[in-house]
C-alpha cells in the first residue's frame, strides 16, 4: 500500500468517528426532544408542521398503530411520486421536455426512491425533469431517510418501556429526524459542495461548442441539493446516470472526501445514539465495534484484491470505470462504504472491480446492510443480528436470553428470523430463477460467472435496499422494473414489520433486573459474538453462489480467460 | 380515516420543505457565492461556451493532448461506462487496441475507459507522455509542452487526496492561446 492509501484511510476513520460520536449524542438529544440550542430556532417550524398536519405530538401509539402510520405515510409518499415521474412531461421546470416515464419504469423509480433503495433503472440526465428530481425524488430522499431513523427510536422506546403498549409516535420521530439532522446538515452540505463544482441551477442544457469545433451539450440542474441528501440519508440515488462517477455530481478529491464521510456519518452516529438513549453507551460501543472490525476487514479483502488482481494480458492496476481525480484507493474505499451503509452511490463502476472486490460489495449487501449500515436501517438490521446473538449466548450458557433487561422468546425471535431470512430468501430466489430464465439473462451484458454475479447483484441490491448495480445489466425491461419494484419492497417493509413488532412485544414486557447471570451485551466479547453471527449467516447462506460468481471469476481472471 | 388526512397534508408540508424550498434556497444562494462553479464551470472564448472545466470533451488532433477513453464517445447527455469486468473478452479487445496504438508503455488512465466517460482529468505521466507528439505537430520544443503540463497539473488534495492530475481542456486551451498556429 502507499503511504497515501494508508494515510488517507486512517484519517478517514478518525474524522469519521470523531464527528460520528459527537453527532450520535447530537441526535439521541433530537429523538428525545431535547433539541440543542444550535437547532433549536428551527422549533417554531415543527410546530407548524404539526399544526398543518394534525399531529398530536403528545400522543403515543402502539406498535401495530405506529407501523400503519409508517406505511400509509410511505404509500401515499410513493403514490405522489409515482404520479410526478408518469405525468412530468405536463409539469413545469422541464426544459428539456422530457416525456414521462413509462409505467413500469415509474413503479419502479418511485418504490425505489420510497424505500430509500434508489436503484436507478433510468438515467437521471437522459429522462427526469428538474421538477421530477426536486419536488419528486429530493423529497423522498428525505422522508425514507428520516423514516428508517424513526425506527431506532422504536426500538428504543421497546427496551425502555415496561408493560406499556405504546412505543412511541411515527410523525414525531420522523419530523424531527428530518427538520434538525437531515436539514442543517444537507444544506450545509450542498453549499459546500456547489463550492467544489457540483452544480446547481435551474438552466436549460447548454451547448458548447468543444475546441476541435464539436458540438457539445452540457447537462444541467439542481444537483447539489439532491447530492447533499443522497448521501447523508444513506439514499444513493445519483443525478446523473454514473452517479458520483460523474465530474458534475464529484468534482474534487475533497468533495470525494466529503461525500464518502457523509456515506458513514449516521450510519455510525446512530449507533452511538441508541448507546446514549438507552443510557448506557457502551451498549452502542460494542455494537459498533463488531461494524468496524467487520468493515475494516471487508475493506483490506477489497484493496488487496484490487491492486493485486492483474489480468494476464494488462500491464498495472485496471483503471477501468475510474476516475482519474478520485484514483484506485478511493474507488474501493467508497465501494466498500456504499454496500456497507445501504447507499448505493457509486465514484467508480463496481462492474468493473476485480471480482474479490466485487465480492466484498456483494457480501455487504447480503448481510442485510448491518455494518454501520443505512440510515437507520443498518442499526434496526443490526438489532435483529443483535437479538439472535443474544438467543444464541442464552443457548450456550442454558439461560434464557435477555436484551437490556428484556426477555427475549420465541415471539421475538420468530420475528428476526423472518427479518433476516425473506431478503436473504429473496436474493437467493430471484437471482436463482433469474440464473436460467431468459428475462434476466438476455439483460446480462458478460458471458461466464460475470454473468451471474451482475444478477445477484441485482437482486442483492435490491432486497437489500442499497440501489448500487453492476450496470451492465439491463434492468430497465417491464418485467423487470415490476419484479425488482416488488423484491425492494419486500426487502424494505418486512424487515421494518420485524422491528416494530418485536419492539412492540418488547414495551409490553416487565424489566427483567441484570443479575450476575445475565450475559451482558455491552463487552468487546459480545462485539466478537456479534461478529461471529453475521459472518456465519451470511457466509453460510451466500457462500454457493458466491463461489459460482465473483469466486470462479477471480480464478479464471488469474489465468487470463475470457467470454 | 384521520391517518390519512394526516399522510396527505403532512406529505404537502414536507414537499414543500423539502422538495421546493430547500432546493431553491441551495440554488440562490449557492448560485450567489460560486456563481461559476454551480452554473457548471462552464469556460468562454469570447462569446462562445467552448465546454466545461468538468466535463471531458473529444480531442482528436495531434496537436491536442488526447483525454481518457469514453464509452459514450464524449456525449455528455448521458453519461455512462462499458462497465466491462476483467473476464470480458470486449474489454481485453479494446485495451489491447489502446496499447497497440499507443505503445505498451502507455499509463494505466490511458489505456482504460473512464468511470463517467466524461473524465476531464488525466494523469501527469499521461500528459508527459503525449507531451513529444503535441510539440511535433505544433512544432514546438518540448519543454515548450512539458512547461505548460506542469503549469496546468493538480497535486493531490493536502498532499493525500485523490490523485494528481492535469485537466485536459485547460491544457488545451493554455496550448491554444500561448502558441497559436
Amino acid at each position: 500500500m502507499q503511504t497515501e492509501t494508508i494515510f488517507y484511510n486512517i484519517f478517514f476513520f478518525i474524522v469519521l468517528f470523531s464527528l460520528g460520536y459527537p453527532f450520535g449524542l447530537f441526535m439521541a438529544r433530537v429523538f428525545e426532544g431535547d433539541i440543542p440550542k444550535r437547532v433549536s430556532w428551527i422549533k417554531p417550524l415543527e410546530k407548524i408542521i404539526y399544526g398543518f398536519s394534525g399531529i398530536n405530538a403528545e400522543a403515543k401509539y402502539s406498535a401495530s398503530t405506529y407501523l400503519l402510520h409508517l406505511l400509509i405515510y410511505n404509500a401515499f409518499g410513493f403514490l405522489l411520486l409515482f404520479l410526478i415521474l408518469l405525468f412530468q412531461g405536463h409539469l413545469p421546470l422541464n426544459p428539456q421536455g422530457f416525456a414521462g416515464l413509462d409505467l413500469p419504469l415509474a413503479f419502479n423509480t418511485a418504490i425505489s426512491f420510497t424505500t430509500n433503495t434508489n436503484w436507478q433503472a433510468y438515467s437521471g440526465e437522459v429522462s427526469l425533469s428538474y421538477f421530477s428530481q426536486m419536488v419528486g425524488l429530493t423529497t423522498q430522499n428525505f422522508l425514507s431517510a428520516s423514516t428508517g431513523l424513526a425506527i431506532i427510536m422504536v426500538i428504543v422506546n421497546g427496551l425502555r418501556n415496561k408493560l406499556d403498549k405504546t412505543i412511541g409516535n411515527f410523525w414525531v420521530d420522523m419530523v424531527r429526524m428530518n427538520l434538525y439532522v437531515l436539514l442543517p446538515l444537507s444544506f450545509i452540505l450542498a453549499l459546500i459542495l456547489v463550492g467544489q463544482g457540483v452544480i446547481q441551477n435551474l438552466a436549460p442544457y447548454v451547448k458548447a461548442v468543444t475546441l476541435e469545433g464539436v458540438d457539445q451539450l452540457l447537462p444541467m440542474g439542481p444537483a447539489a441539493s439532491q447530492v447533499a441528501i443522497k448521501q447523508l440519508g444513506t439514499n444513493g440515488g445519483g443525478f446523473f446516470g454514473v452517479n458520483s462517477a460523474h465530474p458534475f455530481e464529484n468534482p474534487t478529491p475533497f468533495s470525494n472526501f466529503l461525500q464518502l464521510l457523509s456515506i458513514l456519518l449516521i450510519p455510525v452516529a446512530q449507533v452511538f445514539a441508541f448507546g446514549k438513549l438507552m443510557k448506557d453507551e457502551k451498549q452502542g460501543f460494542s455494537i459498533v465495534a463488531a461494524m468496524a472490525v467487520l468493515f475494516t476487514a471487508l475493506l483490506v479483502v477489497s484493496h488487496w484484491s484490487e491492486v493485486s488482481t492483474i489480468p494476464t494480458w494488462a500491464n498495472g492496476v485496471p483503471m477501468e470505470g475510474k476516475e482519474q481525480r478520485i484514483g484506485v484507493n478511493e474507488s474501493v474505499l467508497w465501494s466498500v462504504a456504499t454496500t456497507a451503509a445501504s447507499n448505493g452511490s457509486v465514484n467508480s463502476m463496481h462492474s468493473s472491480l476485480s471480482p474479490l472486490a466485487g465480492l466484498v460489495a456483494l457480501f455487504n449487501m447480503m448481510t442485510g446492510e448491518v455494518i454501520f449500515g443505512g440510515a437507520g436501517a443498518g442499526f434496526y438490521g443490526m438489532f435483529l443480528y443483535v437479538i439472535l446473538t443474544v438467543f444464541i449466548a442464552g443457548l450456550m450458557v442454558g439461560r434464557s436470553p435477555e436484551y437490556l433487561g428484556k426477555k427475549i422468546e420465541a415471539y421475538e425471535i420468530k420475528l428476526a428470523i423472518i427479518g433476516i431470512l425473506v431478503p436473504s430468501a429473496l436474493v437467493l430466489l430471484g437471482a436463482g430463477l433469474g440464473a436460467v430464465s431468459s428475462w434476466a439473462l438476455t439483460s446480462t451484458s458478460h458471458k461466464g460467472p460475470h454473468g451471474l454475479s451482475e444478477i445477484l447483484y441485482t437482486f442483492a441490491s435490491t432486497a437489500g435496499n442499497n440501489g448500487s448495480a453492476f450496470g451492465g445489466f439491463n434492468a430497465n425491461t417491464p418485467l423487470l422494473n415490476v419484479l425488482l419494484g416488488v423484491t425492494m419492497l419486500i426487502g424494505r417493509f418486512v424487515v421494518i414489520y420485524a422491528v416494530v413488532m418485536i419492539s412492540g412485544s418488547l414495551a409490553q414486557k416487565k424489566y427483567t433486573p441484570i443479575t450476575a447471570g445475565t450475559f451482558p451485551t455491552n463487552t468487546y466479547i459480545f462485539s466478537v459474538l456479534l461478529i461471529g453471527v453475521v459472518l456465519i449467516v451470511g457466509a453460510l447462506t451466500f457462500f454457493p453462489a458466491l463461489t459460482l460468481g465473483p469466486i470462479a471469476e477471480h480464478f479464471l481472471l488469474l489465468k487470463g480467460h475470457t467470454f | 380515516m384521520n391517518v390519512v388526512i394526516t399522510s396527505l397534508r403532512n406529505l404537502f408540508i414536507m414537499t414543500l420543505l423539502f422538495g421546493v424550498l430547500y432546493p431553491l434556497a441551495v440554488t440562490v444562494i449557492g448560485g450567489a457565492i460560486f456563481p461559476f462553479k454551480s452554473g457548471g464551470s462552464l469556460l468562454r472564448s469570447g462569446d462562445q461556451i467552448i465546454g466545461s472545466e468538468l466535463i471531458a470533451q473529444k480531442f482528436e488532433d495531434p496537436k491536442y493532448f488526447a483525454p481518457r477513453s469514453s464509452a459514450i464517445d464524449f456525449k455528455p447527455e448521458s453519461s455512462g461506462a462499458t462497465q466491462k469486468s476483467a473476464t470480458s473478452s470486449d474489454l481485453k479487445e479494446s485495451y489491447e487496441e489502446r496499447a497497440k496504438a499507443l505503445g505498451e508503455q502507455a499509463p494505466s488512465d490511458l489505456l482504460w475507459a473512464s468511470g463517467s466517460g466524461l473524465d476531464p482529468h488525466i494523469s501527469v505521466e499521461s500528459a508527459l507522455f503525449q507531451a513529444q507528439k503535441v510539440a511535433n505537430s505544433r512544432n514546438l520544443r518540448l519543454e515548450e509542452v512539458t512547461k505548460l503540463v506542469k503549469f496546468v497539473a493538480e497535486e493531490r488534495f493536502l498532499g493525500f487526496m485523490g490523485q494528481p492530475r492535469v485537466n485536459v481542456l485547460r491544457l488545451n486551451q493554455l496550448l491554444n492561446k500561448s502558441h497559436q498556429r
